[in-house]
């Protein structure tokens, strides 16, 4: 997990971001062989665009805050995601993160179909930085939170798309981090299992964790954040409370 | 020398990891197949029996213990074939993953070595009867294998590394990769034996072929009781030199890997 603090947070800041830009090269065709280099070093060079996905985005998020992330597709909300998480390294200015972060880029992290959801469950947790110890202590919590009962013993191969996104659930939301980074995933399994989830976001932020929410479900943005941005073209357009926020992006 | 220090405190720090990792991969392998765990003793015999029907009965060369010669270096080779093969796509198996939650990637090449590495393990359950039965010369010489053992891992470790970064940039890397172990195999002594086959104002030039040294001494040390070969003092700063410079390329490429994958 990064854990970028070489400075102590001068106030209540858990993550500031000064400036970010990231770019991508453009080819059209990405994958490249040793046929391609070489014909390149003979001077057939394929046009190659550059394409900032986030370009001057400063930020500062709060300790405890929750940020709403909102824009068209395309406009670099997974990507800002993506840097606050490490995955991403910005080409340009800073970011600094405090604390660990937990990523809910995907439903599930790392799974292996063959394997057992139990087996899973610690190759995944595992991934995400825990100790076998840590694993231990709160794998009845992710079998119960789960609701797979038995199947917990079955190559997960065979379970349907819902138990799938449930377990991949199950182990992030029951991990403890400072700072939780969700991309659209409330959407999982059915309305109960989802109001489940809701409630364990509602409990992360009592317990003072920074949650940073991209969202497309504009109503979620407005009923559980505290903040909310816009993003246009790689750059923050708008500021402020969801509300108001939401109604720009409508508006725009 | 930052950057090598750098991974290699990722690599302890995510030593767990690698571990299950391992676990996963090897669990993963045994369940699919039919043979499952009799899978990897079966693979090197039946290589072995490839090459005694060309070698003893198609061109009638070998001497009478040419089948356990062969086998300690098909053995150790396939260790390092499979690691090679495994980390070329190791990153690129797992784009979705790396553009999913942080981790240090060097952990994903190094999981496939030390993974083939236990094949290698559990396939010297067959290496010891099989040294009985063709007469081997088993000396106290053997207890040099860990430490041989210990340079080809450092060796493999630096080209998997190296393959691992390279995959991800030349999709085609793996195509040609098999060839060209195929002919490494050829050019080093596994089907026949240096001062059988080499000239000997050629012998400082071949040897320098890690493989060379390595594939000797471990026939020395096994069937033949004797010292390993004196050039694996300069196969340890050819496995280093590739060690740093695995560890290098990997840590100047792996911030991009999300992005380039």
């Amino acid at each position: 997990m990064p854990e970028t603090c070489n400075r102590q947070p001068t106030e209540m800041e858990v993550i500031e971001a000064e400036n970010i830009g990231i770019m991508f090269k453009l080819r059209h065709e990405k994958k490249q062989t040793i046929k391609k280099s070489a014909m390149n070093i003979f001077g057939k060079r394929r046009p190659v665009q550059n394409f900032w996905a986030l370009r001057n985005v400063s930020f500062k998020v709060n300790k405890g805050e929750s940020l709403g992330v909102i824009g068209k597709n395309g406009s670099g909300k997974t990507t800002l995601l993506r840097i606050i998480g490490g995955i991403f390294k910005p080409d340009e200015g800073s970011i600094k993160v405090e604390g660990k972060v937990s990523t809910l880029l995907s439903r599930t992290v790392g799974f292996q179909p063959e394997l057992s959801g139990l087996e899973n469950i610690y190759l995944s947790g595992t991934i995400l930085g825990l100790k076998k110890k840590k694993i231990d202590a709160i794998i009845d919590d992710i079998i119960d939170f789960s609701e797979l009962n038995n199947f917990i013993d079955v190559p997960i191969k065979t379970y349907s798309a819902g138990m799938y996104a449930r377990l991949g659930f199950s182990i992030v939301v029951n991990i403890e981090r400072d700072v939780i980074l969700i991309d659209e995933i409330l959407g999982v399994g059915d309305s109960r299992f989802k109001e489940k989830c809701e409630t364990k976001m509602r409990q992360f932020k009592e317990r003072g964790k920074t949650i940073i929410l991209v969202s497309h479900n504009l109503e979620a943005i407005k009923k559980s954040c505290d903040r909310a941005v816009l993003l246009d073209k790689g750059a923050i357009t708008a500021e402020g409370k969801p509300e108001k926020v939401v109604e720009r992006y409508l508006n725009s | 020398m930052n950057s090598v220090s750098h991974q290699i405190k990722e690599l302890w720090n995510h030593r767990e990891l690698i571990k299950r990792l391992v676990l996963s991969d090897l669990k993963i392998i045994y369940k699919n197949k039919m043979l499952g765990f009799l899978w990897t003793i079966l693979d090197p015999l039946m290589m072995m029996g490839v090459y005694i029907l060309l070698v003893r009965v198609i061109f009638k060369r070998g001497g009478p213990q040419f089948p356990i010669l062969l086998f300690c270096a098909l053995l150790a080779w396939k260790w390092f074939t499979s690691s090679l093969s495994d980390s070329v796509v190791a990153i690129t198996g797992k784009a979705k993953l790396i553009q999913t939650v942080y981790f240090p990637k060097a952990v994903l090449p190094l999981s496939k070595v030390f993974g083939s590495f236990a094949e290698y393990l559990f396939s010297l359950s067959v290496l010891i009867p099989l040294l009985f039965i063709f007469k081997a010369n088993v000396t106290f010489m053997v207890f040099w294998l860990p430490a041989l053992l210990a340079v080809q891992l450092l060796f493999t470790i630096g080209a998997s590394l190296l393959c691992s970064c390279f995959g991800v940039y030349f999709r085609d890397l793996q195509n040609i990769l098999r060839y060209s172990l195929r002919f490494w195999f050829y050019l080093s002594p596994g089907l026949y034996s240096v001062r059988d086959r080499i000239p000997v104002r050629f012998q400082h030039i071949y040897m320098l072929n890690p493989f060379a040294a390595l594939f000797t001494s471990y026939k020395n040390i096994l069937v033949r009781g004797e010292a390993p070969s004196n050039y694996m003092l300069i196969v340890i700063p050819i496995s280093l030199a590739i060690l740093i410079l695995g560890f290098i390329v990997f840590d100047r490429k792996e911030a991009k890997f999300a992005r380039d994958l």
